[in-house]
């Protein structure tokens, strides 16, 4: 035989030897889209899976494409480890699970004060789930959030991460966790998810007859030193946080106008904000300089001030100021005195302008020298634009 | 190829014998025709001619009316055929010594007179036969440009590529091929413009052809390609003039067969393959995008399908989160895999496609588009094939439509099978091998010595600007240089119009 020959039919074979590989049909993989891990006693954790139902997502009817029922449900195991749970859910499930789509992860508070690394190290290492899937934290139990009906969107996990992509609250992927649990002088900080009633009402808690219905909601933050967690933020407290890290997108600040000047409220949106803090070493006195601009424009204006007067404007000014460094303060004040975790990464800046000192004496006992560090805040404002009408009045 | 017959060959002078040889030949042909009489009621003689090949009109007024009625003295043997010569008022008139030669002319239509005691025979050129009038090309219509086509009288032809290059360089050399069906062939260039050595190659190669008939000019294609087993043409057929000439100035040659609309050229390249000849008459830029749209689509109808399957099977993290859902709902129906499911709508496509050529004209076009259309929406709802996999196929589909040559197309449709399996067997990876070997074999490719990559692989960056774009006229003033290095320069430079500047 030629040796054209000989190479087309070995070609042709080794070809088929190959098994179909790693072949898998889209019909025979699960697809999983939120992923929660708990912690159910002293040794076992629990992981839940959000699982996708591609029969309920078709919106293409071919007579079908039922809007009913659940477009994904959520399975869960105990093992002593993720791969050890994991395992024991594929003897549940009839498809092979697909981590590849999961786009958020939740972890319970429980699991979270013990530490958190170890499922880091699995979203890191197996090559499956990504590492850019937002991380976030709950104060109960992570397999109970993922029950959760979406409203907007296809899946419950689409609409937990549009939530987080917002930018209302923190947005913290797996790397970035991970990142911060590793790096020197930054502590990791995530948001919090919970599930709020969808709906405002006076009544009271106790009052009311059937469970109202709930939403997904970011709110909050969960401060971690290392990778245990340390304690929770509010919402108040996280838009501190935001604002310090400088990773804040879109916010409302509302200031009272004080009785002299009529009384009210007015409400601005913040455009543009930047933030950046420069560390002094002064006498072997370490302080910590932070200036924040912040460009607004004013949303709603609910009192008596006229904006078109620019001495009026002046003083509205001044007083978003004052609201915004003591929205940091306030941030600041939590994490120093109760948390002791640098989660502002004023550790790393340090390191970046005085190495040798940092290595020399920072390094060693940064916490302590974190909850003692004076911190100046300077924050500036700028209204930029005021919008079409002067004064209402 | 003419082989002369060595036994009997010439003419004797004698009428009977020469007639009674030549009537042997053409024993049995109904259309045979012949007519003895006198010349001056001394001279026997007799005209032979095919009747459907000539034309009788002038049969009747040039040749026979002044041959009848000529009353002149009888003439002595050795004038007479001086004479005879003059009496005949056909311009096209030709002494034939070789009896071969004139019966061969006779069946190209020329008719034969003989008359007694002249050793040679006279053939009148009055030749008229019923064929088609020149039309818009059926297989290459354009919006802009010329609208005629290339016939298939061979004379008409070269008369269309004449009226276009009025130059004495155009050179149009003339062959027979075919023992049987003694075609012509003639070799078209520009001296001075094409490379003697490609020229000389074209000859040697239609010299060396020895076949029985040649029907159609795809006979010769297969003749003279550099490598007829790979699916890529080497060869380009056009039907219409414009682009013959837009090549022969480029320093190609066309090669134009007797009997055939297509004319040949050569030597080409894989990127004149995927020029249109409307891309040149419309404005860059438009002419630009558009080619740009073409080179894309070449992708997609290789690939559509091969990445469909390749990624829906072994690369699901691939798609985006809300996509993969869209599919997989669609795939739940479906019991076959999906290397299966595309291969039932490729082939069923290209059995549309196939049927819909022999189908005739007025029921041709609907039934494809019902077709298709029922076909695919049918078999969505029965549940054989899933919706997103009709999409693929009807887009594969139309984008390998968009070559303006159909052996390219030929070519793209029949890789895309092997690169179905490729993908399903090995995936991304296995896409990625069949396009290297394609890709190599691309390389490797030669049309006439010309590399069939060029000027993209022996890399020319000059000539780049008539490729995947293609630059204004005005900024053409070179020559390709893979045919048309002999003479460069096409025009003067810096042609490009501007309004006049204002003088300081």
């Amino acid at each position: 035989m030629s040796p054209l020959k000989i190479l087309l039919l070995s070609a042709v074979i080794i070809t088929c030897l190959t098994g179909c590989w790693n072949r898998i049909e889209i019909n025979d993989i699960a697809i999983v889209t939120a992923t929660g891990v708990d912690k159910i006693n002293d040794k076992n954790i629990r992981l839940s899976l959000q699982v996708g139902t591609p029969a309920k997502f078709g919106n293409t009817g071919t007579g079908g494409g039922a809007a009913t029922g659940n477009s994904t449900f959520t399975v869960s195991a105990t093992g002593e480890t993720i791969s050890d749970a994991y395992r024991k859910i594929q003897e549940k499930l009839s498809r092979r699970i697909f981590l590849s789509h999961s786009r958020v992860l939740i972890i319970g508070e429980r699991l979270a004060k013990e530490g958190v690394l170890f499922i880091v190290d699995f979203f890191a290492r197996y090559q499956d789930p990504r590492l850019n899937s937002f991380i976030m934290f709950t104060k109960g139990e992570a397999s109970e959030l993922l029950k959760n009906k979406s409203l907007l969107e296809k899946v419950p996990s689409e609409e937990t991460r549009e939530l987080i992509k917002q930018g209302i609250g923190l947005k913290v992927t797996i790397k970035d966790f991970w990142d911060m649990i590793i790096a020197e002088g930054i502590e990791p900080v995530a948001p919090r998810f919970k599930l709020v009633p969808l709906e405002a009402t006076n009544k009271q808690p106790e009052e009311e007859s059937s469970s109202p219905q709930k939403v997904q909601a970011i709110s909050g933050a969960a401060v971690f030193k290392n990778d245990q967690l340390a304690g929770w933020m509010n919402d108040a407290e996280t838009r501190g946080i935001l604002h310090l890290r400088n990773e804040l997108e879109i916010g409302v600040i509302t200031v009272n106008i004080p009785q002299e000047k009529g009384g009210g409220k007015v409400s601005v949106k913040m455009t543009k904000v930047k933030t950046a803090f420069k560390p002094v070493l002064h006498d072997g006195q370490l302080t910590m300089k932070v200036t924040s601009r912040t460009e607004v424009t004013v949303l709603e204006n609910a009192s008596n001030i006229n904006l078109g007067d620019t001495k009026e404007l002046a003083f509205l000014q001044t007083k978003l100021e004052e609201d915004v460094k003591q929205r940091m303060q306030i941030a600041l004040h939590k994490a120093q005195k109760q948390f002791r975790s640098d989660i502002f990464g004023f550790g790393r800046v340090v390191y970046r302008a005085y190495p040798k000192a940092w290595n020399k004496t920072y390094k060693k006992k940064w916490d302590t020298t974190f909850s003692e560090l004076e911190v100046i805040i300077k924050s500036k404002v700028e209204i930029k634009r005021i919008g079409l009408t002067k004064n209402t009045k | 190829m003419n082989k002369t017959n060595q036994k009997g060959d010439l003419l004797t002078g004698n009428l009977q014998e020469d007639f009674q040889e030549i009537k042997n030949r053409f024993d049995r042909s109904s259309d045979f025709c012949y007519r003895e009489f006198e010349i001056n009621a001394a001279h026997k003689a007799v005209i032979l001619f095919i009747d459907g090949l000539v034309n009788m009109d002038r049969i009747d007024s040039n040749v026979l009316k002044p041959l009848l009625t000529y009353s002149g003295n009888v003439l002595q043997s050795e004038m007479l055929p001086k004479e005879i010569e003059d009496i005949i008022h056909s311009a096209a008139v030709k002494k034939e010594e070789s009896l071969h030669e004139a019966v061969d002319r006779v069946l190209s239509g020329d008719t034969l007179l003989l008359v007694d005691g002249v050793k040679h025979s006279l053939l009148i050129s009055e030749k008229s036969w019923e064929q088609r009038a020149i039309e818009e090309p059926a297989t290459e219509a354009v919006i802009y440009g010329p609208r005629e086509g290339f016939t298939e009288n061979i004379r008409t032809n070269t008369s269309l590529v004449r009226r276009r290059l009025k130059t004495a360089g155009l050179k149009l050399e003339s062959i027979k091929l075919g023992e049987l069906s003694q075609t012509e062939v003639v070799i078209a260039y520009l001296d001075g413009i094409a490379e003697q050595s490609i020229v000389e190659e074209v000859r040697s190669r239609l010299n060396r052809v020895s076949i029985d008939a040649i029907v159609d000019s795809g006979y010769i294609v297969e003749l003279i390609e550099d490598n007829p087993s790979s699916v890529f043409p080497q060869i380009l057929q056009t039907e219409r003039p414009d682009r013959l000439v837009g090549n022969l100035l480029e320093g190609r040659v066309g090669i134009m067969v007797d009997n055939t609309p297509f004319v040949l050229i050569v030597p080409i390249t894989f990127f004149q393959l995927m020029n249109a000849t409307e891309d040149y008459y419309e404005r860059y830029i438009l002419a630009s995008t558009i080619r740009c749209l073409r080179y894309f689509f070449i992708f997609v109808a290789l690939l559509f399908p091969s990445i469909y399957i390749a990624v829906t099977t072994f690369h699901q993290e691939l798609l985006p989160t809300n996509l993969l859902f869209s599919v997989a709902s669609a795939r739940e129906s479906v019991p076959f895999p999906v290397l299966i499911a595309a291969l039932l709508m490729e082939i069923s496509f290209e059995a549309l496609r196939e049927a819909g050529l022999r189908l005739p004209r007025a029921i041709g076009g609907t039934i494809s588009i019902v077709g298709a259309l029922v076909i695919g929406q049918a078999a969505v709802q029965a549940g054989i094939v899933g919706a997103p996999l009709v999409i693929v196929v009807s887009i594969t589909g139309i984008a390998s439509f968009m070559f303006p040559s159909y052996s390219l197309t030929g070519a793209i449709r029949l890789l895309r099978f092997p690169m179905m399996f490729l993908a399903a067997f090995l995936g991304l990876y296995g896409i990625l091998l069949g396009f290297f070997l394609i890709l190599s074999h691309l390389v490797r490719l030669r049309s006439f010595g010309v590399p069939y990559l060029s000027p993209l692989s022996p890399f020319n960056f000059s000539d780049l600007k008539d490729v995947f774009i293609r630059v204004p006229w005005w900024a053409m003033n070179k020559r390709p240089s893979d045919t048309g290095k002999k003479n460069p320069n096409r025009m003067r430079k810096l042609l490009r119009p501007h309004p006049p500047q204002r003088k300081k």
